[in-house]
């Protein structure tokens, strides 16, 4: 009798604090039904590129590095021989047999003129076109040494607002062999000087001159054959300019393009050789001159400071 | 048979001869029909004669009795008295039951006298030592709590912290309110104001005096509510008294070893409701919003809490990513923690071990006790402990003069007490830890050189809070009084007595580097303060019996004297130390050294009388005098002097009602002055510390008032007691006010140009009533059963009658957006006066009648785009409770008992300032909580329909709910990030302005149509408002359960020893809360500050800042042998 009382009284505390107990667990679920899924995360230094399999719910993975060598690691490190572009393939695998694949593609160890051309395997080589969203270091300047600013930043789609948009879709292409192309899409123009085109093709060549407040406009433009580009690095490079003592500036240890016949990048002027300042895998930034004035007909007095991307 | 029958007759016929010619012997023992124990010092009388005696150690006794006729009266305190005709037996073996006590109950009050309590004319509340050891309470008011009425009692946090005691409210704007502790007859003032630590934003509860008191010692706490049961211990008992009384050993009690042995686990069990879902972050990034990737943008540690959804198998670069082989961070997959902070606590676990030896000789009685108890903390490497000595012995020098001394050492230390509130305190820091990253990975904190591992600059790491900031303390304290009673005659006795209470405590504050507001090689600090308070009283009671009538009257005096002084050395805030891990007030530069000392002296001289009268048993009238001179007070005001009286009419002495055994109508008046703190009358200087070489010295802000008055409480009570059923019913109510005039209010703000910011006066009226109702059942009383119940009610209300011209309130506090402020009383104003009333800001609205858009919330713009707060705060709530409800159950089955104790609170508020922070920074659920998902995916005219078919709770509710969600769960499309996310919510709401002529004109909606703004959810928190952090601070909670089981005598007479109980028990367990479900303990919503505020406390009531510990469910264990 005691000892049943005993153990009564006992059952009624306990089952007292176990009940509170209960009540208050808090741990989290935390088992949300996650999908089967694949991402693919790289690091690359020189030629060495670190792959992470980002996925869920694989059990297996196989890699394709583009080159011809794969990997079942889920995260493997993988080092090129030659630089250029690969495209690393990720296929995860579940365990019920389906799988996911995901792509991505690699600029390995390039130098700028791989940048440039896309390299040996880019077979239709690089394209690349006026950049609408303008960096914040685009802008419209004077052609002298520091190309202080008239007009920066520029708005995105600027040469829209002027209604000169279809500068734009103007392409150039660099071929890892020193081939170069132009396409003036439609319009059959390209994006000029009005001087220029007025002293050498006079008004008739003028397709475009909403831009003529800022001396600008589009104009006729067939591009010659077998255009070809010259890529120098380290270059002193003498321009013709209205700010240069004696008319001429000189811009020191500047990376140039120029190009064959009539060939040029961007902007169509009297000078059609250029300064790179900046070149990436998906962008470069091209100084381009521009010489405006009836008085120093050829002798440039403005600059296009513009950011090209590649088009895909 | 038959022999053993002649024998009988034989003994007889010879005794009944003998008593002829000499006395006739009676002889037997006493023993207790509970247990069978003998009971020693029994009174035997000789019913109708003088002569009597009283039984030896072993219960035995032995009487003459003349002719062997007559009756024989046994009593024994706590036993039902019990009368025996001799009819000439020699031999009387006598069992007594214990008693139905309330009858004759005795009381301790005031100045320790010990009164029945029937013939008081006031409320006292009696609680018996056992009740106080039953569960184990470091701190001895935590086991008062749902025992007593008209008691409000809260721990301000875990064991070792603080504990406020409040008396029937607060009836004082210029303190902490808590009632005079009497030990023994030494007063021990029990200030909440005991918060220390060094460096910034270091605040340390290091726990109050009372703390120091050893449960284990005590016999009886009697608490003297309000001035008329206090009248007589003058000023400081403007707020009650608790009386402690500490065990003794009885007379004539044989020599008794006692060994308790408790432990008890607190087991961590509820903790701040956070949400876990979420990684920190802004922008709750899904593959929605990344073109279908589960690779995230990095996780960073932005503030907010509102980032990626985790567990959902997301990857992206954490605080802690591991790199590749080219050194690169790389994406982890978010996944939650859920228990961190409950990885971080550990099970606190006490043990308190206490050994009582009493013994009573011819010469002296004695009782010499030690207890120790050690706890270790909740939070890592935090703990408290205390050990105490006893002594108290009494000696009769002759039949006329007893010497009786009590001596108490109490050694309480720590090696670390956490910090409180915002700062140093790890408990906000373990809770700051967002979802996505596991707290254990800061464990190992130690970087190379002085530096701590944390997740980013600026956030702590709390490992490195519990192990690297050690806020110790050591304080001796010794109390303890000699007396000495002269009984000159039966009739006039002379008492004089020696009390005396010191303390001497160490604080000490050693921080290495690695905190980020002590960034400068950690910092060091060192306080010392010693405080004796000595008390020199002479009493001398006439006492005289005239049958239908008698009376004592007692006159004396007192001589009280106070003395705190104390030295602190630390280094400057942010400054530092010169060297890392070196913790010697020479380690801190002198440019860096602050400095200081105080001493403050205080005295009181006091004569007081005294009378009590009873006639025919039935009417009692006792009053009082006083008169006090204080050292505080100006030359001319500082004598003040207060009377008390009460009655006391016991109904059921003259009529015989049946079924009653009482009938008590009780009423008291009575008056008590307060003086002031020492040096509030004259200006002095104050070191502000040094620019550069020169000591600042400032003159104080407030202008002191060289002509304050005393303050002067006048309270009166009326109450019924009622007891019925042979004691199985028992009833008792009080009804009270409280007036408190003439208030010393700190801090009165007055104009600028009279070269001070505030002043100190006089002022006002403060009125406190309430009703006390306690009622006693005794449902089951059998042989084997007992099953009492005990329910008490109280409740309260204080109130503002008037302040000082000019002045419309009393600020308690500012925080959260909100005050406490005490407002007067004024049907004109609105305002109702109550003490702790608490008032935000509401949602501003639209006020043009005619627009149709009255009503609806205005917002602000763009990423501001929230409510706005109205200027004017309104009242939104109280922190005082309603009422408060006790219910204790004690269920008795042969050796088991029950007990159970219930601590009910009903209404109040309370303002949660973590809450406010958590759901700020995205921790707390009630972000999440607040989103209503209307399940359109965009703006346009059906969101804006969806919310206007629920503008009841969306436009005119007050209830902060945003509408939209998280991504796949009602997120709407928002760009703050540069890219399309679906975490978007918005306040409904409109723009605009009021015209002078108050119209309305419309800026824009914000409505859900094309145009509304809709922000990520991480900072849908509005943080201009109070109320969204303000709780109902209902609840229940079970005090104490205990179920212990002594063993049966049979059984421990075999093993030598005298009683074996063994128990289990639990404490303090949340049952129930209205509104608490964010895990703050309502009882804790106190904030601790190292500075006093206007009111000179150091506790803000009715609000917190991370005063979280976890809830626990304790499990104690306890162990009684006596021998």
């Amino acid at each position: 009798m005691t000892k049943k009382n005993l153990i009564l009284l006992y059952g009624i505390l306990f089952s007292m604090m176990l009940s509170l107990s209960s009540c208050s667990s808090d741990d989290s679920s935390g088992s949300n039904d996650i999908p089967f899924s694949a991402d693919i995360f790289q690091s690359v230094v020189g030629k060495k590129v670190a792959f992470q399999g980002l996925t869920n719910n694989a059990v297996s993975w196989t890699w394709d590095f583009g080159d011809g060598t794969t990997s079942s690691e889920k995260n493997p490190v993988h080092v090129y021989s030659d630089g250029g572009y690969y495209t690393a393939k990720l296929t995860a695998t579940s365990a019920d047999g389906s799988s996911i694949s995901k792509e991505v593609i690699l600029a390995i160890d390039l130098t700028p003129y791989i940048l440039l051309t896309g390299g040996p395997t880019a077979t239709n080589g690089k394209t690349w076109r006026i950049a609408s969203a303008h960096s914040a270091a685009d802008k419209l300047a004077d052609a002298d040494a520091d190309f202080s600013p008239i007009e920066q930043p520029l708005a995105t789609g600027i040469l829209g607002l002027l209604g000169m948009g279809e500068v734009y879709e103007d392409t150039f292409t660099f071929h890892f062999e020193g081939g170069y192309e132009i396409d003036t899409k439609a319009d059959g123009a390209v994006f000029s000087g009005l001087v220029y085109q007025i002293v050498t093709a006079g008004f008739g060549g003028v397709v475009n001159a909403n831009g003529q407040d800022y001396g600008l406009c589009t104009g006729l433009f067939t591009p010659d054959d077998n255009l070809t580009f010259t890529y120098v690095e380290n270059e002193d490079l003498n321009v013709p300019s209205v700010y240069g003592p004696g008319g001429v500036l000189t811009f020191g240890n500047v990376t140039t393009l120029d190009f064959s016949g009539n060939g040029f990048l961007g902007f169509k002027d009297f000078q059609s050789k250029v300064i790179v300042q900046e070149i990436k895998d998906n962008s470069m930034r091209v100084v381009m001159f521009m010489a405006a004035s009836q008085d120093y007909i050829g002798v440039n007095t403005h600059a296009l400071v513009f950011t090209f991307e590649v088009v895909n | 048979m038959f022999g053993q029958m002649s024998m009988v007759l034989l003994v007889f016929c010879t005794t009944s001869l003998m008593a002829q010619s000499a006395q006739h012997t009676v002889t037997g023992s006493v023993t207790s029909s509970e247990d069978g124990m003998p009971l020693p010092g029994v009174s035997i009388v000789l019913k109708g004669t003088s002569q009597g005696v009283s039984s030896d150690f072993d219960g035995n006794y032995s009487i003459n009795v003349p002719n062997g006729n007559g009756t024989l009266v046994y009593s024994y305190l706590g036993f039902e008295t019990q009368e025996v005709a001799v009819n000439g037996k020699t031999s009387m073996n006598i069992a007594l039951a214990p008693g139905a006590q309330a009858l004759d109950e005795v009381v301790v009050t005031a100045l320790g006298i010990k009164r029945e309590d029937k013939s008081l004319g006031y409320s006292v509340e009696n609680v018996a030592g056992e009740e106080l050891t039953r569960v184990a309470q470091e701190n001895v008011l935590n086991s008062l709590s749902g025992k007593v009425a008209g008691v409000t009692l809260n721990s301000t946090g875990g064991t070792g912290s603080s504990v406020s005691m409040v008396i029937r409210g607060a009836i004082s704007l210029s303190s902490d309110n808590q009632p005079l502790f009497v030990i023994d007859g030494v007063p021990v003032t029990n200030s909440l104001n005991n918060i220390g630590g060094f460096g910034s934003d270091n605040r340390v509860d290091y726990g109050n005096a009372v703390s120091d008191l050893d449960p284990n010692s005590i016999e009886d706490v009697s608490i003297l509510k309000g001035p008329s049961a206090a009248a007589l211990y003058g000023s400081r008992a403007g707020n009650g008294v608790v009386l402690i009384t500490t065990k003794k050993a009885k007379d004539k009690e044989k020599m008794k070893v006692s060994f308790t042995t408790n432990t008890v686990f607190d087991v961590p069990y509820k903790f701040l409701e956070q949400q876990t879902r979420f990684a920190s972050g802004l922008f709750s990034f899904s593959p929605e919003s990344q073109g279908g990737s589960y690779l995230l943008p990095d996780v960073q540690l932005s503030g907010g809490n509102g980032g990626p959804e985790l567990d959902r198998g997301y990857f992206a670069v954490q605080w802690n990513a591991p790199v590749d082989a080219n050194g690169v961070p790389i994406p982890t997959e978010l996944k939650s923690y859920p228990n961190n902070v409950k990885n971080f606590v550990q099970t606190g676990i006490t043990t308190t071990n206490s050994l009582e030896v009493t013994n009573s000789t011819e010469f002296m009685n004695y009782r010499m006790g030690v207890t120790n108890m050690q706890n270790t903390g909740l939070v890592p490497n935090s703990d408290v402990n205390r050990n105490s000595f006893s002594l108290s012995a009494s000696s009769s020098l002759n039949d006329k003069l007893i010497l009786s001394t009590n001596v108490n050492v109490v050694h309480s230390y720590a090696d670390n007490r956490p910090a409180s509130n915002r700062g140093a305190n790890p408990l906000q820091w373990a809770y700051s830890t967002p979802a996505n990253i596991d707290l254990g990975l800061l464990r190992d904190y130690d970087l190379p050189g002085t530096d701590v591992l944390t997740l980013a600059p600026g956030y702590n790491n709390p490992y490195f809070l519990a192990y690297g900031v050690n806020n110790s303390y050591s304080r001796y304290r010794v109390y303890g009084n000699m007396v000495l009673d002269w009984n000159i005659s039966p009739s006039f006795k002379l008492r004089s007595s020696y009390n005396l209470n010191s303390y001497n405590q160490t604080q000490e504050t050693k921080m290495s580097p690695g905190y980020s507001a002590e960034s400068n090689n950690g910092t060091y600090g060192i306080s010392k303060t010693d405080g004796v308070e000595t008390n020199v009283d002479l009493l001398a009671t006439f006492t005289k019996d005239f049958g239908n009538f008698d009376f004592s009257i007692s006159g004396g005096g007192n001589l009280m004297y106070q003395k705190n002084s104390g030295l602190n050395n630390s280094a400057s805030s942010r400054v530092g130390l010169v060297v890392p891990d070196l913790f010697t007030v020479s380690n801190i530069a002198p440019t860096a050294l602050n400095y200081s000392s105080f001493i403050s002296e205080r005295g009181i001289n006091s004569v007081y009388a005294l009378g009590n009268f009873g006639f025919m048993d039935m009417l009692y009238l006792d009053v009082t005098a006083r008169n006090d001179w204080s050292s505080t007070l100006p030359v001319d005001n500082r004598s003040y002097f207060y009377p008390s009286a009460s009655l006391s009419f016991l109904l059921s002495e003259v009529v015989d009602i049946p079924k009653v055994d009482l009938l008590k109508l009780r009423g008291g008046w009575a008056r008590v002055g307060n003086d002031t703190s020492p040096y509030q009358l004259g200006a002095y200087y104050n070191n502000a510390g040094q620019w550069e070489n020169a000591v600042l010295y400032s003159a104080p802000g407030s202008l002191s008032t060289p002509t304050l008055e005393p303050e002067e409480a006048t309270s009166k009570e009326l109450g019924l007691d009622l007891t019925m059923f042979n004691n199985r019913f028992r009833f008792e109510g009080t009804y009270y006010t409280v007036e408190n005039r003439n208030q010393i209010v700190p801090s009165i703000p007055i104009p600028g140009s009279s070269g001070y910011g505030s002043v100190s006066i006089n002022a006002g009226v403060l009125e406190s009533k309430g009703y006390e109702l306690s009622l006693g059942i005794t449902p089951v009383r059998t042989e084997n059963w007992n099953w009492d119940l005990n329910l008490n009610y109280t409740t309260n209300e204080s109130k503002v009658v008037a302040l000082a011209p000019g002045v419309d309130y009393i600020e308690l506090w500012s925080e959260n957006k909100s005050v406490s402020r005490a407002y007067i009383a004024d049907p004109a104003t609105g305002e109702d006066g109550l003490v702790g009333n608490l008032y935000s800001p509401r949602i501003k609205r639209v006020t043009d009648p005619n627009s149709p858009y009255f009503g609806y919330p205005l917002i602000g713009q763009a990423e501001d785009s929230e409510w706005l707060p109205e200027e004017e705060r309104v009242k939104v709530g109280n922190y005082n409770p309603d009422f408060v409800m006790g219910l204790q159950s004690s269920l008795t089955f042969k050796n088991f008992t029950l007990n159970m104790t219930f601590d009910w609170r009903s209404g109040g508020q309370y303002m949660s300032q973590t809450s406010r922070y958590m759901v700020e920074d995205g921790y707390g659920q009630q972000l999440l909580d607040n989103l209503v998902n209307p399940g359109i995916a965009e703006a346009g005219p059906e969101l804006k329909q969806w919310v206007l078919d629920r503008a009841d709770e969306l436009i005119y509710g007050e209830n902060f709910l945003s509408v939209g969600g998280t991504p796949g769960n009602g997120g709407l499309p928002e760009t703050f990030s540069g890219n399309v996310v679906y975490d978007g919510v918005f306040s409904p709401g409109v723009r605009g302005t009021h015209d002078e002529n108050g119209n309305f004109i419309l800026e824009s909606e914000n409505l859900g149509d094309v145009g509304t703004t809709f922000l990520p959810f991480s900072v849908a928190n509005p943080w201009e408002f109070g109320t969204p952090h303000m709780f109902d601070a209902d609840y229940i909670k079970l005090r104490e359960v205990s179920l212990s089981y002594s063993l049966p005598s049979k059984v421990i007479e075999r093993t030598g020893l005298d009683n074996i109980s063994v128990s289990v028990y639990s404490r303090n367990i949340m049952l129930w809360t209205k509104d608490s479900s964010f895990g703050v303990d309502p009882e804790r919503a106190f904030q601790a500050e190292s500075g006093r505020d206007k009111r000179g406390t150091q506790f803000k009531q009715g609000i917190e800042r991370y005063n979280v510990d976890p809830w626990v469910i304790p499990v104690g264990f306890k162990i009684g042998i006596t021998f």
